[in-house]
């Protein structure tokens, strides 16, 4: 074979061919993608934040009251001149709602996720799982009217009151977080190595000395996640709520008064309101705490996810 | 049971009771008869019969798959776990069958501790990794718990280098540490017996050297049992050098013998690289 030139060898490495259009078209394409998607992110954070802090720069509300006002009434102005804009009420119902709601939800999903992969790992996969898959899908309007037939009624009957309320709204959300707390408390639990448990066993643990002190231990980070990440969902559900909550802006004396959460007056409210008023201002400054919220939920998650990797 | 002598520590144990049988050598603290084990139909451990002398290691070769693994796992019931597994013939352990029914497989790995070829420690501290075992077992007092810590670290040879930092995380130490740990770990357990699998060989050399001369310290105390890849490694380290192919034991005896004047061509063989 003769040797090639250099003019050769140049000519070989210069010249272009079709992958690389592909190669670039893929890149332009992918790129794209991301641009869109981290535009639109940016126009909603924008939308929001415009919209829900023009109460109190346009609007001339305060945020003390916002956050300590027990009396929700956007269309007049008190004394000062000020809207009245307490919305106190619905931050402490979102916030009872969702923390009682993990509390229950969270022991109860640990433990069918246990059940699931260490006692019966075969009954699990082959029952447990599609039944939760099927929980996970059900939507939440199915969910509130569930509790709107069932709960509320229950409730009623065993209580003083009407059987709206915390109470009712937070047996809903529980229900319907426990999928989702469930499978990634599966996942979590799933991840910790055989050889941990093994490495545990080969000490002469039982069976739920290994579970307590090793595979929850080590999966300790993921449980967490899991309760967050449910209690994310359930402080941004609005349907079921609003459903069986009662909907009164006042901050219930016991968990069955009827109340309101940030996200059942952002639904109750939004068609009865135009556009620049302060009504709709106000409800987009509930909007605003409802992302303010899911962010930090977003960043505590992060954090743990941080901590187990380091 | 040498080590139980020398550690005046209140474990709530219930030892096996040792049975005088006819066809037990006293010299052996372990001992198995036509041991089988299958996984489904595979049959990966065929008919093994081996006895371990007290005080003394023996290791276990033979190219991957050979069934060695499994039959070390086998010893202390490790393979009980596994659903597919069945296990046929006797293992004696001071001349008991750990076969029989009212034998407890938790006091099993109490006094047969094991080692895993990774390094797995829990994420918990220095102290709590070593303390997990006796806690468990009903020691409660700290003083008690950090004599059994620093006893048990400086066999592992790991104390003088995690002294000061017996509370953070054991995942910060190196992976040869780590391994010591959990030799450390299963020390604590007080066993009499340690079965190791493969623990060198996830190590760099420098750490797996510090393992093999802790191997030929513990041999003072424990019965240990050995599974390596590494040639140079039994020769190093093993009084007894039992070679396994598929399934069977091909060769069992001195290391001294079994390196220089194998009765097999099968083994001169594998321990001259020409087979696995």
């Amino acid at each position: 074979m003769m040797a090639k030139t250099i003019k050769e060898i140049e000519h070989t490495l210069y010249r272009k061919n079709s992958k690389m259009r592909t190669e670039r078209f893929g890149k332009s394409l992918t790129f794209l993608a991301v641009v869109l998607t981290a535009a639109i992110t940016a126009a909603i954070l924008f939308l929001v934040f415009s919209k829900g802090l023009s109460t109190f720069i346009m609007n001339d509300g305060s945020v003390k009251d916002f956050f300590t006002g027990t009396t929700w009434n956007p269309a007049e102005v008190n004394s000062l001149g000020k809207p009245i804009i307490g919305a106190l009420p619905f931050i402490v119902g979102s916030l009872a709602i969702t923390g009682i709601s993990a509390l229950i939800a969270g022991p109860l999903a640990i433990g069918a996720a246990i059940f699931m992969s260490e006692i019966a790992p075969n009954a699990g996969k082959r029952i447990m799982q599609p039944v939760i898959e099927l929980l996970v899908g059900i939507p939440s309007v199915v969910y509130g009217f569930i509790g709107l037939s069932v709960v509320v009624p229950f409730l009623r009957d065993l209580f003083p009151g009407s059987g709206f309320g915390i109470a009712a709204g937070t047996i809903v959300l529980s229900v319907m977080i426990l999928p989702t707390v469930t499978s990634l408390a599966l996942d979590a639990i799933q991840s910790v190595p055989r050889s941990l448990r093994e490495a545990s066993l080969a000490l002469g643990s039982t069976r739920w000395q290994m579970i307590c002190k090793v595979v929850l231990k080590t999966a300790k980070p993921g449980l967490l996640m899991a309760i967050i990440f449910g209690m994310a969902r359930a402080f941004g559900e609005a349907l079921a709520v609003q459903m069986v909550i009662g909907n009164a802006s006042v901050i219930p004396h016991s968990l069955f008064e009827p109340a309101s959460t940030i996200t059942s007056i952002l639904t109750m409210g939004m068609g009865y309101t135009v556009m620049g008023q302060v009504e709709n201002n106000a409800l987009w400054s509930l909007a605003l705490i409802l992302l303010l919220m899911s962010l930090f939920f977003t960043i505590i998650v992060r954090m743990i996810g941080k901590g187990k990797s380091a | 049971m040498q080590s139980v002598a020398l550690q005046p520590v209140k474990m709530k144990t219930n030892r096996i009771k040792v049975v005088d049988s006819p066809d037990f050598p006293r010299s052996s603290v372990l001992q198995t008869t036509d041991l089988s084990v299958y996984y489904g139909e595979h049959c990966a451990v065929n008919e093994v019969s081996l006895s371990f002398p007290k005080q003394s290691v023996t290791a276990l070769i033979g190219p991957s798959g050979c069934g060695k693994s499994t039959f070390l796992r086998s010893i202390n019931r490790m393979n009980d776990d596994i659903d597919s597994c069945r296990t046929e013939g006797k293992i004696y352990y001071e001349g008991v069958d750990l076969h029989s029914l009212n034998v407890n497989v938790h006091e099993i790995r109490k006094q047969i501790g094991m080692v895993f070829q990774r390094p797995v420690p829990f994420a918990k501290s220095i102290f709590k990794n070593v303390a997990a075992g006796p806690m468990r077992y009903g020691v409660k007092d700290k003083r008690e718990l950090l004599g059994i810590v620093e006893e048990n670290l400086k066999k592992a040879a790991l104390w003088e280098e995690v002294k000061d930092q017996l509370h953070t995380s054991a995942l910060r130490l190196s992976g040869g540490q780590q391994q010591r740990l959990c030799i450390a770990r299963a020390l604590a357990m007080q066993p009499s017996v340690l079965l190791l699998d493969e623990p060198a060989s996830a190590l760099d050399p420098v750490s797996t050297a510090k393992i093999e001369e802790l191997i030929s310290q513990l041999k003072k105390d424990y019965t240990i049992v050995i599974v390596t890849h590494n040639m140079q490694q039994a020769a190093r380290v093993s009084d007894e050098v039992a070679y396994f192919y598929m399934g069977r034991v091909i060769e069992h005896g001195p290391t001294e013998q079994i390196f220089n004047h194998p009765h097999h061509e099968q083994t001169a063989h594998y321990i001259n690289g020409r087979i696995g």
